[in-house]
């Protein structure tokens, strides 16, 4: 049985690691804010005898994400950075820490911070070229060539370490 | 175009593509290889974010304290819910009109929660519909509710009329489980009637507002 202590415990323990997920999943910080509040809100409509693990809670969390992909058409899904196939979020075992891990250290080992901004400005707050290559007084072709250099290096060296 | 700037530029801009080019583009396994790691960078970048548990909580918590005090109600005293069920089970037969009811008040609710549950005049809001009062816009079949509430099947009822406004003044009787059939080819009035024929319900139309008190 599940009482709002528990769930309270529940959410301030497991949180962050569920919005991480559920965020690497979808690329969207509301998105993914609502999929985690509605897997506790889930809780507090019924009463559990399976004790709540994190196990569970981030299965619950991967459960509703991969749901929302699969009703994405394929634009959707190209824009928002998802993966073509459902089923390769389960064969390419994503997302896994160990590889963000590696791809976050040799952005920040590899990258000129110029570079580093492009992408920060593109997936962390999500905004279009353009605007970015407005907001760092640069062309729209030089802020392509930064993210293809940066994806070139990053492709090499995570192949390079298998 | 070589195939960092392909990916880039479909990520950038889908909607110049077709659904059948871009599949084409990514049948080709090394540009789906460059684009899957695309997508594996962003989700690396934006998995640094800081987050403000305590605030999530708070946020969370102040949308779902209504709804789940509700809940741990009903959990917390199942038996004397059922056995509430049990004896407010009414047979209503109503004179003179073709069709059978049974009122099932569906759960108790405590007093001191009404406040605090819901605001007391609920509205539901049919802004699309523009149709004017006792004028039907929909198809003339008609819909039978099984043991629904009332809250819904007056919003399946002010959808078929236009009707602008649905005020429950009563959050009891919003949730009394009916069995109803609806007759849409009848009058707005006409069905306004039919359902106060039930003891616990009293609705009153009032210049396209239906209010339930």
């Amino acid at each position: 049985m599940t009482n709002r202590n528990d769930i309270e415990q529940l959410f301030k323990t497991h949180y962050v690691q569920m919005h991480r997920l559920a965020v690497a999943l979808l690329h969207d910080d509301d998105l993914a804010r609502d999929i985690v509040h509605d897997v506790f809100a889930s809780l507090l409509d019924g009463s559990h005898d399976i004790p709540i693990s994190s196990c569970y809670l981030l299965k619950a969390v991967r459960n509703r994400c991969l749901n929302y992909i699969r009703d994405c058409g394929i634009h959707q899904r190209i824009a928002n950075r998802y993966f073509m196939e459902n089923e390769e979020y389960d064969s390419e075992d994503w997302p896994d820490e160990e590889t963000i891990a590696r791809i976050y250290s040799l952005i920040k080992s590899e990258m000129s911070p110029q570079s580093r901004r492009v992408m920060e400005l593109r997936f962390s707050q999500g905004l279009p070229f353009a605007r970015i290559a407005a907001s760092m007084g640069i062309s729209e072709t030089a802020v392509y060539r930064h993210m293809s250099h940066a994806l070139t290096i990053i492709r090499k060296k995570l192949n390079e370490n298998g | 175009m070589d195939k960092y700037d392909l990916v880039l530029d479909i990520v950038e801009h889908p909607e110049k593509y077709t659904s059948e080019q871009l599949a084409e583009i990514m049948s080709d396994p090394d540009t789906k290889e460059v684009y899957n790691m695309l997508c594996k960078v962003d989700s690396a970048i934006e998995a640094e974010k800081d987050i403000n548990v305590d605030a999530e909580w708070e946020n969370f918590s102040e949308k779902h304290t209504a709804h789940s005090r509700r809940k741990f109600f009903w959990i917390g005293s199942r038996a004397a819910s059922i056995a509430g069920i049990i004896c407010t089970s009414i047979v209503a037969v109503a004179a003179g009109i073709a069709f059978t009811v049974a009122v099932i008040e569906h759960k108790p609710e405590p007093i001191s929660e009404k406040v605090a549950d819901t605001p007391s005049v609920a509205t539901v809001s049919t802004d699309t519909l523009t149709a004017k009062s006792d004028t039907v816009n929909v198809s003339l079949t008609p819909i039978l509710f099984e043991n629904e509430p009332l809250e819904s099947i007056l919003k399946e009822v002010a959808d078929a009329y236009g009707v602008e406004e649905i005020r429950f003044n009563n959050t009891e009787a919003a949730t009394l489980h009916l069995y109803y059939r609806f007759d849409p080819s009848l009058t707005l009035n006409e069905v306004v009637e039919q359902l106060n024929t039930f003891e616990q319900i009293d609705i009153k139309l009032n210049s396209n507002i239906l209010t339930i008190d």
